[in-house]
């Protein structure tokens, strides 16, 4: 071994395996990955920067494309942040309708994860089988919402379309379409042999690791560790689930591993669990009005009085995103601060793809269902374009920007 | 196992989940080759379909409220003599190409005169092209320029 040279394996950022622009650095042994190195920043948009210039109203619909597939988790969290430093009351109507949208998007962005990893792993029957699956809650969504991909339904203090009549029967239908579909589902995707073979044991992330490196959403109840915003800090309609809980590979009788296999039990017992959310949602919908205050401009002259700032969390797809929002009577905020739930997993790939080989890093890669266009939050302009940054220097970047926001510059 | 051929078969000869391209090559014109009737709509459009912007010249009162929550910045107002009321007012055009279809405006604008209809079928070569610019014909026609 000892003669033995390592090689570096860059991947990316623009790779046939990856769905959007990351880049590795890998050291191999032969086959086999002995550490991983990640570089992220090549699809910074700005976002958060551009918010700054936008009215409340404007900066909804900026946000839904943060993500193609999140698009209303985005939106939510950014609502829920506003709410909360506003003091807005949001209906109780408008909370199951943002409740029924969020659960569909988990439904659709579900599937399209397993047809991903299906294609990932060469499985490409699985992958046209779940998104031939997926067209019908799209299809719902567009129903519902005008839109197959950007939803638009949220806005502040509520939603902005109803869910009655023919909406509602469509919504119905797919949630039966679902529950008969389940069964058939869960067995192709759980006891497939070749599926099996390809994602036991491989990527593992422990429940220390978990724990330690702050993983969230299905990646880290994958691994045991039972922590879902929704049942955690709930809100939308949450609160009134009482069955509703964190779904860990127990659920099923088995002892968490943390490998890529335990992450496809846990995505396949959440889409049973959001046809079921959606279930309760409609039959215990109450009346009433669908947002606290429909005309757009008054509220955006509502929040030009207001100075406060408000947190927002929301469980996604992928695991927590939560907003942040600074509002300083002016009808933009002057601060917005956006965390993605893969931001908190990026960190989880270096023990996963630890050991791991070399065929196996396209689906480790996307096991933890990674959007990176969402995480990009920050990238260096200036220099060479790379800078380590230590912990009391970032500490320090920190608060001074936060003194600026708080100067109001 | 049995399962997994029996969907392969399924997928080789069941009903297709999408819609083809309506042509095999890149025609000369896309908007030709569609417009040649050989091709329906892959799905029926629901109610509430949220596509093509269309404006109302008429009905527009020049508020401006649309301007003020269009997250996309992709309308713009322009002076014209309202000769009805015999005063100053504003029209808009909006710029097809960059609008995100959010519906904003059409629930903003008191006075109904904008809609967002069931065409989406909009794919064009030139972003700023006329008949990606909602209301050009009209801007031309009634825009007061400076100096007028
Ligand atoms: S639909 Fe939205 S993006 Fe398009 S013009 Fe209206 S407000 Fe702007
Ligand atoms: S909101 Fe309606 S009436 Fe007002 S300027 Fe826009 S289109 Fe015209």
């Amino acid at each position: 071994m000892s003669n033995k040279e390592t090689y570096k394996l860059q991947i990316g950022p623009t790779h046939p395996a990856f769905k959007e622009p990351v880049r590795f650095e890998f050291e191999v042994d032969g086959e086999h990955v002995l550490h991983a190195d990640i570089d992220m920043g090549y699809t910074h948009r700005g976002i958060e920067h551009v918010s700054k210039e936008r009215n409340f109203i404007q900066i909804i619909y900026l946000l839904e494309r943060i993500c193609g597939i999140c698009s209303t988790s985005h939106p939510m969290a950014y609502c829920l942040a506003v709410e909360n430093a506003a003091e807005i009351e949001v209906p109780a109507r408008a909370k199951y309708i943002r409740t029924i949208v969020g659960e569909l998007e988990r439904l659709h962005s579900h599937l399209l994860w397993a047809g991903v990893a299906a294609h990932e792993v060469g499985f490409d029957t699985l992958f046209y089988t779940t998104w031939d699956i997926r067209e019908k809650v799209m299809d719902c969504l567009e129903v519902i919402s005008g839109n197959r991909v950007n939803y638009a339904m949220l806005t502040i203090g509520g939603v902005r379309r109803d869910i009655i009549g023919e909406v509602a029967e469509a919504v119905n239908k797919t949630v039966e379409y679902y529950s008969d579909l389940y069964s058939q589902l869960e067995d192709i995707m759980l006891n497939d042999m070749s599926l099996r073979l390809r994602t036991e044991n491989v990527g593992i992330l422990t429940y220390d690791e978990a724990l330690k490196l702050c993983a969230v959403g299905p990646t880290a109840r994958a691994s045991g560790l039972a922590k879902d915003v929704r049942a955690d800090y709930a809100v939308n309609a949450y609160p009134d689930i009482p069955w509703l809980k964190a779904i860990t590979p127990n659920d099923v009788g088995k002892k968490p591993v943390g490998d890529i296999y335990d992450r496809i039990v846990v995505r396949v017992l959440e889409i049973k669990q959001s046809v079921d959310i959606i279930r309760f949602c409609m039959e215990n919908m109450p009346g009433g009005e669908i947002v606290a205050e429909p005309k757009a401009v008054k509220v955006i002259n509502q929040l030009k009085k207001v100075k406060a700032h408000g947190i927002g969390r929301y469980e996604g797809p992928r695991g927590e995103v939560s907003h942040y929002d600074i509002l300083d009577n002016n009808e933009c905020p002057v601060g917005v601060k956006v965390k993605a739930p893969t931001y908190s997993n990026i960190i989880s790939w270096v023990p996963m793809f630890r050991g791991a080989e070399i065929a196996d890093i396209p689906i480790i890669m996307s096991s933890i269902d990674p959007c990176i266009a969402c995480s990009d939050r920050a990238s260096f302009v200036e220099g060479e374009g790379k800078k380590t940054v230590s912990f009391g220097e970032l500490r320090k970047l920190s608060m001074e920007k936060m003194n600026k926001i708080r100067r109001g510059l | 196992m049995l399962s997994t051929v029996s969907r392969i078969m399924q997928q080789f000869f069941g009903r297709r989940s999408t819609n083809v391209f309506p042509v095999k090559y890149a025609p000369e014109s896309v908007i030709d080759a569609l417009a040649g009737g050989d091709i329906h709509p892959p799905i029926s459009m629901p109610e509430g379909y949220r596509g093509k912007l269309s404006y109302d010249f008429d009905k527009c009162i020049g508020c401006g409220m649309c301007l003020k929550v269009c997250p996309a910045k992709a309308l713009e107002d322009y002076p014209i003599m309202d000769t009805e009321k015999n005063r100053p007012s504003k029209r808009i055009v909006f710029y097809r190409g960059k609008c995100t279809y959010c519906e904003e405006c059409v629930k903003v604008c008191p006075v109904g005169a904008i809609k967002l209809n069931p065409d989406f079928m909009m794919a064009n070569y030139e972003k700023y092209g006329d008949d990606q610019i909602e209301g050009i014909e009209k801007r031309r026609e009634f825009e007061v320029k400076e100096g007028q």
